[in-house]
């Protein structure tokens, strides 16, 4: 939970520019201090409240598909995941409980019964503050930075998310150690690119937002 | 028990093989059926909400569909969060999955998606026009076994379209623009276990 919490965490903070800007790798000897700044940054994350964009990238059709939307996510474990295009469609994580809402139905799912769930709630929660993602029993970690930005790569450990991803990059700012870009590749080619904006960062949010009703 | 399996397996044999009866054959003179959704006419890719439901459990996320040359069009399942759940090609004579996601990659799910996604989206040349139960339709033979009848409206506009395995139907499919003028494809297999809803969406709505 803690996992998925952090994601959700590093991609809530996240809001792109210049991220093509070229990436220099960061000497080992360096990045201990590097990553004592996104867990402080991390640590120091009670809410955000933001805007996305995502966009996926399908190789074999020489397509993307791009989403809109909005994030807010409270320290430990309430977020709420809201696109509102290409289609309304809602995802939010309160507690143990998640919540699945379209257009017309909303569905009710525990993640204590429900590992797929459990395993999605994690994955985005711990991308909205990167740090609990950063994990060297889980992942190969590499460190990258531009004149802006700090980039983690990861390269997953696991089979199974091997499977399905080659690298999670994380892009941190450098002036507040908060995500800001996450890309995440597949084997395939194909990739999806999360940009975060208009963030608010630890500003009151009611824990309303996250009831998500019929 | 050698002598039960025999039993079981020929009455099986019997009741698959079923006849397809279609009367007063004619050859059709060549003309196509007017789709609603057709890929001939452009490169553009097409894109859907999806919704597919299988027993009790629900998948929704984006189908995005394109000609990738003169004779095969390719699609791509993706969830909301961009998660590919699978891809295909398409031909005139079937379906082929390419990438199918991990928890659904068993061989009878790739086979079923395989003939449904075929049924769903090719517009195959009409074979002959004969009648079942005294109503006029388009039939389309896929193989031996498969068949596509078409049910055309007076204005000869496609009202419904059946898939059948020998003499039963075992899906059907809807095919219509709704009050947004955007294409809908309506799918459903004849024991309910399983069914496919795909509304066009606009590259950015």
């Amino acid at each position: 939970m803690r996992i998925i919490l952090s994601f959700v965490t590093i991609l809530l903070c996240a809001s792109v520019t210049a991220q093509d800007v070229a990436f220099k790798l960061i000497p080992k000897a360096e990045i201990i201090s590097y990553t004592a700044s996104i867990s402080k940054a991390s640590a120091s994350l009670t809410s955000l409240q933001c805007s996305f964009t995502q966009t996926k990238n399908i190789a074999i059709l020489a397509e993307s598909v791009v989403s809109k939307g909005k994030l807010l996510y409270k320290k430990e474990n309430k977020l709420c995941w809201e696109y509102v295009s290409p289609y309304y469609y809602l995802f939010a994580l309160n507690g143990d409980k998640v919540y699945i809402k379209n257009d017309k139905s909303t569905k009710q799912f525990d993640t204590k019964s429900n590992a797929l769930f459990k395993e999605i709630s994690l994955l985005l929660v711990n991308s909205v503050s990167g740090i609990e993602l950063i994990d060297p029993k889980k992942f190969d970690v590499s460190f990258y930075e531009n004149a802006k930005m700090v980039q983690a790569r990861l390269t997953p450990k696991n089979k199974t998310l091997k499977s399905m991803l080659s690298t999670i990059a994380l892009n941190f700012e450098k002036t507040t150690y908060m995500v800001q870009t996450i890309v995440l590749t597949e084997p395939l080619g194909d990739s999806t690119t999360i940009i975060f904006s208009d963030k608010k960062i630890n500003q009151p949010i009611d824990d309303e937002k996250f009831m998500v009703r019929q | 028990m050698k002598n039960l399996w025999f039993v079981s397996s020929f009455i099986l044999v019997l009741i698959s093989c079923n006849p397809f009866i279609c009367k007063n054959i004619q050859t059709n003179n060549g003309a196509n059926i007017n789709a609603a959704v057709s890929f001939s006419d452009t490169l553009a890719a097409r894109r859907y909400k999806a919704k597919i439901n299988y027993k009790t459990t629900e998948i929704t996320g984006i189908l995005i569909c394109k000609k990738i040359n003169n004779s095969t069009l390719a699609g791509v399942f993706i969830n909301e969060f961009g998660i590919k759940g699978f891809d295909f090609t398409l031909t005139e004579t079937g379906a082929k999955m390419g990438y199918v996601f991990k928890n659904l990659d068993k061989w009878y799910i790739r086979k079923t998606l395989e003939t449904d996604l075929h049924f769903m989206f090719s517009m195959p040349k009409v074979g002959s026009i004969c009648t079942i139960n005294d109503t006029a339709v388009y039939v389309v033979p896929v193989n031996r076994n498969l068949r596509y009848v078409y049910h055309l409206t007076n204005e000869k506009k496609m009202a419904r379209i059946e898939m059948w395995k020998g003499g039963r139907i075992i899906a059907t499919k809807m095919q219509y623009t709704n009050e947004l003028s955007k294409n809908v494809l309506n799918m459903r297999h004849t024991d309910g276990v399983l069914s496919y809803k795909f509304c066009e969406i606009n590259k950015t709505q």
